[in-house]
């Protein structure tokens, strides 16, 4: 009846000693090892400060790189169908036009693909979670996720790894990290640095507010802008700072703001409950004032990210303001979760146009140019 | 709502030792190293390709089990005894991963017990076994790429959870493979202070178990048993979702967890 079986020696990968001699040697000279990687030049506009970087994880030139060529690389997936951008697409702004993304092996996510704008900065990482501490982290998740898969690299990282044998690989990892052997967990670190320079400060509404250029904006997306700060619609509220998102480190945000809110998307039973299949931050902390909190994401390039909301169940920017105005879905019916902020507001077509106008200033051209061609060569 | 999933599952294992100490011999019969307790599925069919679980007249395939234990103490004296595992592919010295395959997947990929770094005569002289089904807070939360196997076996990363599964169980209906259902438990909503920290507060569910195990003089030479179908007991699982802990408060997870610390899934054969 018994199992008799014998245990085999996992394949432990051990890196990180080899990584700590050959960072030694660079301190002591370099000598023996490849030359001490460049550190990252941010180019941040002057009243940008720069993200806080983890201390284990510098940003440098050779690590972005590195990471950049990851992003893109379908060899990072188990059946070698699906890289990063498969979902965060350059064009979109890193998000995608689908509702909900589909992962390596045609299984449908709960989700739409967050933009990747700015991460570096944010205080909490994917549409609601409150206890991933870093990009580091949450990358475990689209790499390792089974259920359903999205990359599959679960079981599968001896194949996968051995494709990054070959090639430019062993010389971009030899640069980046004095090692020219992959491992996961260098490739996480890369694909973090890499996600961490996607910042985007470059917009029209930059030069307005920032650059002091009163020629940026158009008079009807100052009528929007002006709006858009306005205690009718409270869109900033919860979509402020120089990230248009509370959830962000340097948003100089009153203390203590609470980034994750209701916003009455749903209301299932009359009480306020949101579908089974995604609760928001309440499937993570379990805490029943937690019921269908999202983070409010950055606004920054939402013209490129349609659709929206967290499943991408509103199609246009017009119908996001028409669901904030009428004091989101089922409003009539008690909701004892959705935020005070969304008490609904009359707008004119007029005034709903200037909204979306001023929303589509803030789309950083320059930012999205710039990756596409990278992507493209 | 908050539960401590904690308790021991001392009275019925008394039982199962009491019952089961007769025709054993002091002398190690089975030439097992010092220490080494060997894990054994029951009501499983270990030697059925894949292994296939009886559940009334239903056949569902195992298709994954495994589970962490951490924390194992002796008690000698009355006094409890902090012990290590012996450093191993399947063990660091506080952290041991049970993995039961079946035959016809890689027979390598398992391992089917656990080996205290401690000496006959110590064993001899205890007289109860404790360990945490689980993995401490800190271990649970670190880096998992970076950690000594087998922390870092990708097949218990819980990405989502920022930690590791302390069980899972995946099986599929026999003849009907598509029919899949799985159980996956680990701490969840865990706190942290401010979300680009570690979580430093416990979770409102840790979900560990501890188990208190009885032993004397003869407990060398036993096996101890696991039960997956105790584990389930009362689900039925052509009909109740699976349990990956969306939500730990609706069925089947708190039935799954009742049977996890109530009945008695490990025990001495
Ligand atoms: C199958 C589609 C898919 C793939 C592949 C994918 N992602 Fe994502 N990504 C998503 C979705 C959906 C979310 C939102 C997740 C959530 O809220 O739970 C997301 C969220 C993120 C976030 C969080 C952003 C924020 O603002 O909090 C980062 C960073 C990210 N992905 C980077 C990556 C990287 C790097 C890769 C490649 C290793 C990758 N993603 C692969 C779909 C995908
Ligand atoms: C109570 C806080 C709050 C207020 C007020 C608010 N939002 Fe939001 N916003 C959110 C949250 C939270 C989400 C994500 C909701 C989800 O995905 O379910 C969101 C999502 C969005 C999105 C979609 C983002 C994306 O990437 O898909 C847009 C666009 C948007 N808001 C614009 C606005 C505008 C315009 C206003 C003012 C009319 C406004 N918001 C007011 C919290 C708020």
């Amino acid at each position: 009846m018994a199992v008799k079986v014998l245990p085999q020696r996992f394949k432990t990968r051990a890196p990180n000693a080899r990584e700590m001699v050959c960072s030694l040697c660079i301190v002591v000279g370099g000598s023996a090892c490849s030359k001490a990687p460049t550190p990252y030049e941010w180019n941040l506009p002057n009243h940008i400060p720069a993200p806080t970087v983890p201390a284990d994880n510098p940003m440098t030139v050779e690590s972005v790189k590195l990471g950049e060529m990851l992003f893109f690389d379908t060899a990072l997936s188990a059946n070698n169908t699906t890289s990063c951008s498969s979902c965060h697409d350059p064009e979109k702004a890193f998000a995608e036009s689908r509702k909900v993304s589909v992962g390596a092996h045609g299984e449908e996510l709960n989700r739409n693909a967050l933009a990747l704008i700015n991460v570096a900065y944010n205080a909490s990482f994917t549409w609601a979670h409150n206890n991933l501490d870093s990009i580091e982290k949450q990358l475990l998740i689209p790499l390792f996720n089974e259920h359903p898969v999205e990359m599959g690299v679960t079981g599968n990282e001896d194949v996968i790894l051995m494709r990054f044998e070959q090639g430019d690989y062993p010389a971009l990892f030899k640069a980046a990290y004095g090692d020219e052997t992959p491992s996961v967990n260098n490739i996480v670190k890369a694909l973090a640095s890499y996600v961490r320079s996607l910042v985007s400060f470059n917009s029209a509404f930059d030069a307005y507010a920032y650059r002091q250029d009163d020629s940026a904006l158009t008079a009807q997306q100052l009528e929007g802008l002006n709006l858009f700060f306005s205690e009718r619609t409270e869109c900033f509220h919860c979509h402020g700072g120089v990230n248009f998102t509370q959830s962000s480190k340097h948003s100089f945000q009153p203390f203590g703001a609470q980034p994750f809110h209701n916003t009455g998307l749903y209301n299932e039973d009359g009480a306020g409950s949101y579908p089974k299949t995604d609760m928001g931050l309440y499937s993570v902390t379990f805490n029943k004032q937690d019921m269908g909190k999202f983070r409010a994401p950055t606004l920054r390039n939402i013209a490129l990210t349609a659709p929206y909301m967290h499943d991408g169940s509103i199609a246009t920017l017009e119908d996001v303001i028409a669901f904030y105005a009428r004091g989101g879905n089922e409003a009539q019916s008690p909701n004892p979760y959705r935020s005070p902020f969304i008490k609904g507001f009359s707008i004119s077509e007029k005034e709903k146009a200037a909204l979306v106008a001023f929303l589509q200033s803030l789309t950083d051209e320059e930012f999205v140019e710039k990756h596409v061609s990278r992507k493209n060569k | 709502m908050k539960m401590p999933f904690r308790m021991c599952v001392m009275p019925s294992l008394l039982l199962a030792v009491l019952v089961s100490i007769t025709g054993c011999d002091v002398v190690n019969l089975k030439g097992r190293e010092p220490g080494e307790i060997p894990f054994k599925l029951i009501g499983v069919d270990t030697g059925a390709c894949p292994m296939i679980m009886s559940i009334g007249k239903q056949r569902w395939n195992v298709d994954y089990f495994g589970f962490y234990l951490s924390k194992p103490e002796v008690r000698i004296d009355g006094k409890w005894q902090r012990v290590k595992f012996k450093q191993t592919q399947w063990q660091t010295p506080n952290e041991a991963l049970l993995k039961f395959h079946n035959k016809c997947s890689n027979p390598n990929d398992a391992n089917s017990k656990i080996v205290l770094d401690v000496s006959e005569e110590l064993l001899k002289l205890s007289t109860n076994l404790r360990f945490t089904m689980g993995l401490p807070f800190d271990v649970n939360h670190a880096n998992p790429l970076t950690q000594p196997s087998p922390l870092n076996d990708s097949s218990m990363f819980w990405s989502w959870q920022n930690g590791h599964k302390f069980l899972r169980l995946d099986v599929s209906k026999s003849g009907e493979e598509a029919r899949k259902w799985s159980y996956h438990l680990g701490s969840v909503g865990c706190n942290s202070e401010s979300a680009v920290r570690s979580p430093e507060k416990s979770c409102a569910f840790t979900n560990r178990v501890e188990f208190i195990l009885p032993m004397t003089q003869l407990d060398t030479d036993l096996d101890l048993e696991v039960s997956v179908s105790n584990i389930v007991a009362q689900v039925d699982l052509n009909e109740a979702p699976s349990c990956m802990f969306e939500s730990p408060e609706t069925e089947p997870c708190k039935k799954l967890i009742q049977n996890l610390v109530h009945r008695p899934w490990i025990k001495w054969q």
